[in-house]
């Protein structure tokens, strides 16, 4: 069977191209159509970072002696962390660390803070009832 | 007096399916009891699988005249539905009742894995003319890889209304295959480290967006394309009736009573189109074989550029969505959630997914448009 594979070759080229072309057209479109519509309703896009990976653990590591609460350099964000909170995360920390093999003394508790997750954990509940028949 | 009883009876006989059956046509009883219990014992797609396998019976009753074909006949007048390219729009006002659009609206970008995942179409396009196909049959059975039913009949009943019957059986038999197909191809192209990527929630979509959304996209793809037209408006008038929360009454009828009796018409009568002498042909073979072929490329493609996005985004795309471009809404995207949880257990693709998965059933309507533009 005699094929055009010039014409068949174009088919292909075109195809692609269009589909494209139309549906980049509609990604500008609609992301402009996004801009407008939240800048009218006065309602700034919420920045809930649409990707992140693994959520960072709590405990930076450093080279430092003593995995004890150290209450002077600890920066408790916003979160007003008694002493006690501090002390209990600390301890937490130790036993994880100690778990895994991490020596004590090779690591300090330098700050804490709300580590970012991707979804609150009302929010996770409610996705995975939503999601389970899936 | 007897051997006028015995002249009757004999009549009858003759006359009768027994007296008239063709092997081809128990082959093909055979095979419709086969569908028949796929679709009832193992739920592939049984909505459309059910009634098409009881069109391909009724067509191939020696004797009946019930295919799509016999002119005169209750299926006859039925499949002018499809022929007249009638019924796959009116299930895409159905479809559009009952998609959301807001994972798509939150990142439009997942459009442009809607519209990666439509290179299965077109590389099939080169493979089925390789085969001996003329333009028009390969771009019929290209469209297999769009998964999309009602699309993939619509080209057809355009282009090569004589392959509707296996065209129609291979994309839903394929999109009910899409778990057992989809994954290795993912899990092939990915690496553990892109599949693990934990994308976060979407923005919240305003109802305002929602609204506009379909009256925008109908326009702007109607103006280029203007053979998707029917599809992507009636889809988008559909979607209207949803968003606008307006027509209540219309929305429930569109998904609910047109839907099934459209789905009852165009089952029954693509079906009955598989007479054995069109269906039982060595083309048929090819189709399957190519339609899978279809399917594969468009998972590919798909997961490659999404592979492409998670570079460029510095690692925040999971690739894994880009394989639910092919439409097949919303299996594709539970294929993608599925594997995506099978490295992170708390992951949550179904959503990021959903935007290309709609992005796809748009972007195999503009396929189709061209393709009933270039070759019609």
């Amino acid at each position: 069977m005699n094929v055009d594979w010039m014409f068949a070759f174009t088919v292909l080229v075109t195809g692609i191209l269009v589909v494209f072309l139309v549906l980049l057209l509609l990604v500008l479109l609609i992301s402009v159509m996004g801009k407008v519509i939240s800048s009218i309703s006065g309602q700034g896009t919420p920045s809930s970072g649409k990707t992140s990976s693994t959520a960072p653990a709590a405990a930076p590591k450093a080279p430092a002696p003593a995995p004890k609460a150290q209450a002077a350099p600890v920066v408790p964000s916003q979160d007003d962390l008694g002493d006690d909170v501090i002390a209990v995360i600390s301890a937490a920390i130790a036993a994880v660390m100690d778990e895994q093999g991490i020596p004590e003394g090779s690591y300090t508790v330098k700050s804490i803070k709300r580590a970012r997750e991707a979804r609150p954990a009302w929010a996770m509940a409610g996705m995975q009832q939503n999601t389970r028949p899936f | 007096m007897f051997s006028t009883i015995m002249e009757t009876i004999t009549d009858i006989l003759v006359n009768s399916g027994f007296g008239q059956v063709q092997w081809q046509q128990l082959v093909m009883l055979l095979i419709s009891m086969v569908l028949i219990y796929l679709a009832v014992a193992k739920g592939y797609e049984p909505l459309l699988l059910l009634p098409i396998a009881f069109g391909m019976l009724l067509a191939n009753l020696p004797g009946a005249n019930l295919s799509s074909y016999s002119e005169g006949s209750l299926i006859y007048y039925l499949y002018q539905g499809v022929k007249m390219g009638i019924y796959p729009p009116l299930i895409f006002l159905g479809i559009g009742c009952m998609t959301d659009f807001g994972p798509l609206i939150a990142n439009p970008k997942s459009f442009l894995l809607g519209a990666a995942a439509q290179g299965g179409i077109f590389l099939t396009f080169f493979g089925a003319l390789a085969l001996g196909f003329n333009p028009q049959q390969a771009g019929s059975i290209g469209i297999i890889g769009g998964a999309d039913g009602p699309t993939a009949i619509f080209t057809t009943s355009k282009l090569a209304p004589e392959l509707l019957g296996s065209i129609a059986v291979a994309a839903y038999s394929y999109m009910a295959l899409v778990p057992i197909i989809q994954p290795p191809i993912m899990k092939l192209l990915t690496t553990k480290k892109e599949r693990s990527v934990v994308m976060g929630q979407l923005r919240p979509v305003s109802k305002l967006e929602k609204i506009v959304f379909p009256i925008m996209v109908t326009i702007i793809v109607s103006f280029i394309v203007p053979d998707s037209a029917a599809l992507v408006g009636m889809l988008m008038l559909g979607n209207l009736f949803k968003e606008s929360g307006v027509v209540d009454r219309l929305n429930k009828t569109a998904q609910n009573e047109l839907m099934n009796i459209i789905t009852i018409f165009l089952g029954v009568s693509v079906g009955a189109t598989a007479t054995y002498d069109h269906f039982l042909v060595p083309e048929t073979l090819k189709i399957i074989v190519l339609g899978l072929i279809a399917f594969c490329f468009g998972t590919a493609c798909g997961v490659l550029f999404g592979k492409l996005m998670y570079i460029f985004t510095g690692g925040k795309v999971n690739p894994l969505i880009g394989s639910a471009g092919v439409s097949a809404v919303p299996m594709a995207a539970r294929v993608a959630q599925k594997v995506g949880q099978q490295e992170v257990p708390t992951n949550y693709l179904l959503m990021h997914a959903m935007g290309p998965n709609v992005a796809g059933v748009i972007g195999s309507a503009v396929a189709a448009g061209v393709l009933i533009n270039i070759l019609g």
